[in-house]
């Protein structure tokens, strides 16, 4: 997956988790509620993920991880 | 129930810690805003939990409202890079590089007039982040480097914070809490704004070519500053809400006489220049013009400014229109949500309701389907693509506009946690248990800087913290106009180190990831303007 694409993906994440939160929270439907936070967070979490993948392709797997090492120069 | 936080010194601590670790990513580590604002939103939330007996059904209410504050940065950050990348691709910016060296030969008063006269007057009529999203290209375009196109109107703008965009920061904090003297309020406000201001211009100076550029602007400076700070200071008696229009509007008017000032219309003496980019901008427009002819003029590559600056002053200082585009408003329903030390949260239909046509965004988007289809019927865009090969438009907005937009969301939800989960007013109140009143008089405008750092917002930072620095003045029997004024200028000046704000430099610069080399620049700078808006606010309550 490419940074930038990593980016909208966690971008967008961030944005469905919004109409989840209000809709789950005024209507007292906990399902959509924490799904909404759940996609925020992983949203939040995908730019460090990739962050810290990158650091570990390039310690063990550089050699035999191509699609990583296109991902982390980028 | 009164809510009743801890502000012992662990729980102060902890509140601390998601910030310091922010700044130490961001400064000392240099990771990307995208990296470092989820890990600053991950230790807040986990301190929520942890220590601020918040339960996790506040934690994503908090998170939820974050992402919809977020929103009204993203629809200034979207167009504003539609704005420049329309521009761009149809030659405006190279057009604008020529055009600008035939106009003024002197490159420290363009940066001057740009970072801060410019972005000023675009703070009094638009805000929400304007200012940098627009002016850094502009910036760009003259030659400065990328770092200090987005440093310099950071600097230049903080000081119309308060009372620029209609003073829509001081009507929030009057109608957050009651102002007893509101014309003390406003005047000890705008005079230590005035600091901010002035200041402002010196940093701007010493950016570009430390003391030898403060020397040669020093004239400059100290007529736009009275232009400025003092028209500002003036007006503020008769009316809050337009002063810093006015100001800021007649000092982009002087421009054009101090361009013709003979100090000013020539290239300043030989200085250690640092904030120019290696090869001039002035060499490099030389180089261009004889490489290839502008596709269009100086007023057509300004085109897209002047078509924003009408249409926002069209929008939002006639009545009637205002009152029509207002009326439209968004906003989603929240549960109400509290935790274990009663910080509570009332529920609501309408979460601050965003007046779509009213806002930035909607100029911007307005600007720049006008200028894109001027210059389509010019045939910029075919001649400039014969120049230099062009990207899409969607390929230049989008590689700036989505590392910014997941930046914004991170800090802007991890303030709303610290506002819900009570670790806002542990740090505000630890400061106020812990200082003698002299003392709470010089802290009172970092707290200011420390909700505008968090929100980027000198409005959300008064909204934050008016209320608290009101009741501390009353228990300390300080003058509450005066602590009210160094909370406002803190809020203010905080909008210069704002990570935020830093972002949307960053964006429409090019040079997303690097906001911590930004804030190495920023942040000493504003440590200072704080340190003497401190002293400014001590002055004023022991006289």
């Amino acid at each position: 997956m490419k940074s930038k694409t990593a980016l909208g993906l966690g971008l967008i994440l961030f944005l469905l988790g919004l109409p989840l939160i209000s809709l789950g929270s005024a209507q007292d439907i906990r399902v959509l509620f924490y799904l909404g936070l759940v996609a925020v967070i992983v949203g939040a979490a995908l730019p460090p993920f990739i962050r810290f993948s990158c650091r570990i392709a390039g310690t063990w797997l550089s050699e035999q991880n191509a699609d990583w090492r296109r991902t982390c120069n980028q | 129930m009164e809510a009743n936080v801890p502000t012992d010194l662990l729980h102060w601590l902890a509140a601390l810690l998601p910030i310091a670790l922010l700044l130490l990513l961001l400064v000392g580590f240099r990771w990307k805003s995208t990296e470092a604002g989820p890990v600053g939103l991950f230790a807040a939330i986990i301190i929520s939990l942890l220590l601020f007996r918040t339960p996790l059904e506040t934690v994503t209410v908090a998170v939820g409202k974050g992402v919809w504050d977020s929103i009204f940065i993203l629809y200034v950050i979207w167009p504003a890079l539609l704005l420049y990348v329309v521009a761009d691709r149809a030659g405006a910016f190279d057009s604008l590089r020529i055009g600008i060296t035939r106009f003024s030969k002197n490159n420290m008063f363009l940066v001057l007039a740009f970072g801060w006269v410019f972005a000023s007057f675009l703070q009094g009529i638009a805000g929400f982040g304007v200012p940098i999203a627009v002016v850094a290209p502009l910036l760009l375009a003259i030659g400065v480097k990328p770092i200090f196109a987005v440093a310099i109107p950071l600097m230049g703008h903080a000081w119309a914070n308060m009372f620029g965009t209609i003073a829509v920061s001081w009507l929030a904090t009057n109608a957050v809490i009651d102002i007893a003297e509101p014309v003390r309020t406003a005047w000890e406000t705008a005079a230590l704004l005035w600091i901010v201001n002035i200041v402002g211009g010196l940093t701007i100076a010493w950016l570009y070519g430390r003391g030898a550029a403060i020397r040669h602007a020093l004239p400059v400076i100290l007529i736009i500053s009275l232009i400025h700070g003092g028209g500002q200071f003036a007006l503020v008696f008769w009316n809050p809400v337009v002063s810093n229009f006015i100001a800021g509007t007649t000092a982009l008017l002087l421009l054009y006489p101090l361009s013709r000032w003979s100090r000013y219309n020539q290239p300043h003496e030989d200085m250690a220049v640092q904030a120019m980019s290696e090869e001039s901008s002035r060499e490099a427009a030389e180089r261009e013009e004889r490489t290839h002819e502008p596709v269009m003029g100086l007023s057509m590559a300004t085109f897209p400014y002047i078509v924003l600056t009408v249409v926002t002053l069209g929008g939002l200082l006639i009545p009637p229109i205002e009152a029509a585009l207002g009326a439209v408003e968004v906003g989603l329903p929240f549960a109400g949500v509290t935790t274990g030390y009663n910080v509570t949260r009332e529920a609501t239909d309408a979460y601050s309701p965003f007046a779509i046509f009213t806002h930035p965004g909607t100029f911007l988007v307005i600007s720049s389907i006008i200028a894109w289809v001027v210059y389509r019927l010019k045939g910029y865009y075919a001649a400039w693509s014969r120049i230099k090969e062009q990207e899409s438009i969607w390929k230049g907005v989008s590689d700036g506009a989505f590392p910014a937009s997941v930046a914004v969301l991170s800090f802007l939800t991890m303030a709303t946690v610290f506002d819900h989960s009570g670790q806002t007013q542990t740090l505000a109140l630890g400061i106020a248990a812990a200082t003698p009143p002299v003392g709470y008089a010089f802290a009172s405008n970092f707290i200011g800087v420390l909700g505008a750092f968090m929100t980027s917002s000198n409005t959300a930072s008064n909204v934050l913290f008016s209320g608290l620095q009101q009741s501390v003045a009353q228990l300390q029997d300080l003058p509450t106009s005066s602590i009210i004024a160094g909370q406002s200028a803190g809020g203010a000046l905080g909008n210069a180190i704002a990570p935020a704000n830093v972002v949307l430099g960053t964006g429409t610069t090019g040079i997303s990831g690097q906001e911590g080399a930004v804030l190495q620049k920023t942040l000493p700078l504003s440590l200072i303007i704080a340190v003497l808006l401190g002293i400014g606010t001590i002055i004023l309550v022991t006289t």
